[in-house]
């Protein structure tokens, strides 16, 4: 190896980073032997212990207290994130088990209804509609719905279409109720 | 090194170990002891590259902070002060980057003036010789800068500084060899040496 060549070992060197004692005497000789490579090895020593000197700037005293009121700072911020994540989740379940349920409420329907057939076909049909459709068509439609609750949202929903059209009819910038409550009473028992 | 301080050191490492394993799991007990044994040396790492005291105090926060959320990558519990300074020190450069572009959008000749924007070593008169020595340093690029903070001034090994450092080892060793000899140009020989050299 060239003298130039043992130039980065030098810092290895000074460093303690060469273990291998054949290497530490082969590198040694080196600087002995030749006064550029020892002049590199004095610059090196003396630019570590230049820095040696330098005084090291102190941590604030507060420092380990700000890092740990940080932590948790944050970590019960994700927790309440956390409890959020879950409680959206619950909702979504929720959701999708309402869905199922109004679905498989929907295979309850009269035998021969539109749906069956439609699905049959296979064409997807709006069950509000069919349900609407049924309502209109069969007088006796209310008493073939075996769910109470179903039975009261129909009702429900018939009355809040009944009022809307009440107020289509009454103009939509009236407010005078007593129009409208003439006209639910006149057309009240036309159904 | 003696038989006495390695074994002092395997048990200071052990214990080392035990708290890391014990923060991993969620402890912050365990985790504010880590912050308090390496408070000190971390902060003075940052600070020796950013120059500035709130910046260095921020950004030490933010590396223990992300360090104990991302406990869990880490793969050896044993290298936790070399991860913990790759932390700072990637933190470190991200803020450097950051700020050269902005300054230089503003102004190159402002960079070029920069200097230390605190006053230098809190609770000593710093000697106009230190003071050189600082500002010669901070002349330096800030990899060449990291790795003779870590060498000279913190005391890391050469393998530390490759983990801290995610360089290889042969790099460690010819960019301290290299960083020094930069440093020394950037040195009045008058001040520091007093003319000998």
């Amino acid at each position: 190896m060239s003298p130039k060549g043992h130039n980065t070992d030098l810092a290895r060197l000074l460093d303690g980073e060469l273990h291998d004692m054949h290497e530490v005497e082969q590198i040694n000789a080196a600087i002995q032997a030749d006064p550029e490579l020892r002049s590199e090895f004095d610059e090196q020593r003396s630019i570590k212990s230049l820095l040696g000197e330098l005084d090291e700037y102190s941590a604030p005293d507060f420092m380990a207290t700000r890092v740990m009121g940080e932590i948790s700072a944050r970590r019960n911020a994700s927790r309440r994130v956390a409890g959020w994540r879950q409680a959206l989740s619950l909702v979504g379940a929720l959701g999708v088990v309402a869905i199922l349920a109004v679905s498989l409420n929907n295979r309850n329907l009269p035998a021969g209804s539109a749906e069956g057939q439609s699905m049959a076909r296979g064409t997807v049909v709006d069950p509000g509609k069919e349900y609407s459709d049924a309502y209109w068509t069969n007088p006796d439609f209310e008493s073939t719905i075996e769910d109470e609750r179903l039975r009261n949202l129909l009702q429900f929903a018939s009355d809040a279409h009944r009022h809307s059209e009440m107020e289509h009819l009454a103009g939509s910038d009236t407010t005078n109720i007593d129009n409208l409550v003439i006209m639910v009473g006149e057309q009240g028992g036309s159904h | 090194m003696s038989r006495d301080t390695q074994g002092a050191d395997a048990f200071v490492l052990t214990d080392e170990v035990d708290l890391v394993l014990r923060a991993t799991e969620g402890d912050e007990r365990a985790y504010g002891k880590l912050v308090g044994m390496y408070q000190a040396r971390l902060y003075n790492f940052v600070r020796s590259m950013v120059r500035n005291d709130e910046i260095a105090e921020d950004i030490t926060q933010e590396s223990f902070v992300k360090a104990f959320f991302s406990l869990r990558k880490l793969q050896n519990p044993a290298s936790f002060k070399s991860w913990l300074f790759r932390i700072a020190n990637n933190n470190t450069l991200d803020y450097l980057r950051k700020k050269r572009i902005q300054t230089v959008d503003v102004d190159e000749s402002v960079r070029e003036s920069y200097v230390d924007e605190a006053s230098p070593e809190k609770g000593a008169v710093s000697s106009s010789r230190t003071k050189h020595i600082r500002e010669a340093l901070d002349k330096l690029k800030p990899d060449q800068r990291n790795i003779l903070v870590m060498c000279d001034l913190q005391g890391f090994s050469y393998q530390e500084i490759a983990e801290a450092l995610d360089i290889p080892f042969g790099t460690v060793q010819s960019r301290i060899f290299y960083a020094r000899k930069k440093l020394k140009e950037f040195l009045d020989k008058d001040i520091v040496f007093g003319g000998e050299n």
